[in-house]
């Protein structure tokens, strides 16, 4: 049955049709097997954690030219 | 029926109701009551007369019946008169889980739940949090992670170990989730597997955490980094028993895990905490509305005005981070796509090498773990195939089926993906794409992506000279063709995102994770 106009006791088409329902998503908490266990040991090598003495490698690039000779 | 959705963002607070088929479903107040009252036994009037009593507003019969049958049963909420109902289909939503299996049934998540369910009892939760921060000043300001890490890249069998140890914990993880929802008064469903993404993952379904309050929501969502918190203070007790450094490894690598768990821009715990804090359920579906929203002169989308003034501030900043987020990492995931491959397959040959050294050594536990790290490696790399493949499908379907009977805007659509795929192409068909892994210079920092990522545009300026007419200091450019980076900044090999770089570059084992962050 159509309804036209707001009348006494109902509600008009445009109340009718502001109503809406919608699909909520399922809630999948997730845990990540995101197991890169390079990066913290990457980590700690980058900051020196692991030298026993003054051995570092953490990709360090040599910036400066070393001139190597007998005086 | 589930009620009233508690503590909403929302001017009017939406309620909440389950189909037969488990789909959630949100309601303004109105549908619901019809909902609520339609029990197959009431004719319209008598439903109406309930509603205009409950609801304060005159409704009538007729109203009723529109609202049934244009709303509620194409909603599946209500079956036809004869018990028939239409057909139902559920929401495939953005960034979601991918090849999910239950592996586990509800009546044993119930079970489980049950036993570790003291976990949450308040006086337990103080003493385990106080317990967890004194690990981590312990760890940090008196222990220290030199010696753990020392064992760890000495002897890289352990690697076996912590790797089980950490898919333990993820598990564990699940079941605070579970254990948190059914403490908090609702069901958890089954527990499975799938791949997020590119990584592989652990899911709980908590859907009927949605009938909870605030309160209940977020510890359900903080009830898996809160076992994982446990977990740590256990191998710490272990530990201390034991003295067996790799433990301490295990605790750091969780640590990072748990930060990981609070990245607020995928469906993450993160991102149910703030859907949670602002009482909107489900803010990925808002992204559309809020973003059209900013437009200037446009009107506000109902479905962005009907939050409350801090809601909306909240969500609309969270939606502006996140677009900015996700066009960055996956439009540089894909521009670099060569180099990730690259690097993938020296990877792939070098582990395929280790793994029969190992072999024909008769090292069991390395061959092992480089058949781990093999897995590792080819998981993320499919995972990110299958993606582009669904959001290729996805994109073409909605533009052939939005643009029906509007060949103007089917044909702008379609051009719009073809330019695209052209980016795409110039991107990965050599030159200038190069196959090569990763460099030992490359940096992996944000600007270095953009200027590795220069050539790519410049030739899409090359092949179309009207964008060369409006662009002239682009394709003035002296970039030649085929030709790397221009930049002063560019490497012998396009970098990949800055996790791929940095794993990469400094890992003493080739990295089973090429191209971690999205």
């Amino acid at each position: 049955m159509a309804i036209k106009q707001k009348t006494e006791g109902q509600l008009s088409r445009e109340e009718l049709d502001a109503q809406h329902g919608e699909q909520l998503p399922d809630r999948e908490q997730m845990s990540l097997v995101n197991a890169n266990l390079a990066l913290p040991i990457n980590a700690a090598v980058a900051a020196n954690v692991l030298s026993d003495g003054s051995t570092a490698y953490a990709n360090a690039i040599q910036g400066t030219p070393i001139t190597q000779g007998n005086l | 029926m589930l009620g009233e959705y508690r503590d909403s963002g929302f001017k009017e607070p939406p309620y909440l109701a389950r189909r037969a088929d488990g789909q959630v479903l949100q309601l303004p107040r109105l549908l619901y009551l019809v909902a609520e009252n339609a029990d197959g036994r009431r004719s319209y009037g008598q439903i109406a007369e309930a509603v205009t009593e409950q609801f304060g507003r005159g409704v009538s019969a007729a109203n009723v019946q529109t609202l049934v049958d244009s709303k509620l049963r194409p909603l599946g909420v209500l079956a036809a008169a004869d018990g028939s109902s239409l057909k139902l289909t559920r929401q495939n939503p953005l960034l979601a889980l991918n090849f999910k299996t239950a592996v586990i049934p509800p009546a044993l998540v119930n079970a489980v739940t049950t036993l570790f369910r003291p976990f949450f009892w308040p006086l337990v939760v103080v003493v385990a949090l106080a317990g967890f921060i004194a690990l981590d000043w312990w760890l940090f300001f008196v222990h220290g992670i030199a010696q753990s890490l020392r064992h760890l890249v000495n002897e890289p069998v352990f690697f076996l170990i912590v790797f089980g140890l950490v898919v333990l914990s993820a598990a564990l993880h699940e079941c605070g989730h579970a254990t948190a929802c059914r403490y908090g008064g609702a069901h958890p469903g089954v527990m499975g597997v799938g791949i997020y993404l590119v990584w592989p993952a652990f899911y709980t379904d908590v859907t009927d955490a949605y009938r909870l309050g605030k309160g209940g929501r977020l510890r359900t969502d903080l009830g898996g980094v809160y076992f994982n918190a446990l977990f740590m203070l256990a191998t710490l007790g272990i530990y201390l028993l034991t003295h067996f450094e790799v433990l301490i490894a295990v605790v750091l690598l969780l640590q990072f895990e748990m930060l990981h768990q609070f990245l607020p821009f995928l469906r993450l715990d993160g991102y149910y905490v703030i859907a949670d804090l602002t009482g909107v359920p489900d803010i990925f579906a808002r992204m559309k509305p809020v973003l059209l929203s900013l437009l200037p002169g446009r009107k506000p989308d109902p479905r962005v005005t009907v939050l409350k003034g801090w809601v909306r501030i909240v969500v609309t900043a969270w939606v502006v981070l996140t677009v900015a987020f996700i066009l960055y990492a996956y439009g540089m995931m894909l521009l670099h796509l060569p180099t990730i491959v690259g690097t993938a397959w020296a990877s792939l040959l070098a582990l395929l090498g280790n793994a029969s050294a190992a072999v024909q050594h008769g090292q069991v536990a390395i061959g092992l773990f480089a058949a781990l790290q093999l897995v590792l490696l080819a998981l993320p790399i499919l995972g990110l195939v299958w993606m582009l493949v669904r959001l290729a499908q996805r994109l073409v379907l909605l533009a052939w089926v939005r643009t029906r009977g509007r060949p103007l805007n089917r044909a702008t659509s379609f051009l719009v993906m073809a330019a695209f795929a052209l980016l795409l192409a110039l991107a990965w068909i050599p030159p200038p794409a190069n196959y090569q892994p990763i460099s030992p210079s490359a940096h992996g920092t944000i600007p270095e992506s953009f200027d590795n990522a220069a050539p790519v545009f410049n030739d899409v300026v090359r092949l179309l000279p009207p964008v060369r007419a409006v662009l002239p200091a682009a394709s003035a450019s002296p970039a030649p063709s085929g030709s790397a980076a221009p930049s002063p900044l560019a490497s012998p090999s396009p970098a990949a995102s800055p996790d791929a770089s940095s794993s990469a570059s400094a890992s003493p084992t080739p990295s089973p994770t090429p191209s971690s962050s999205p």
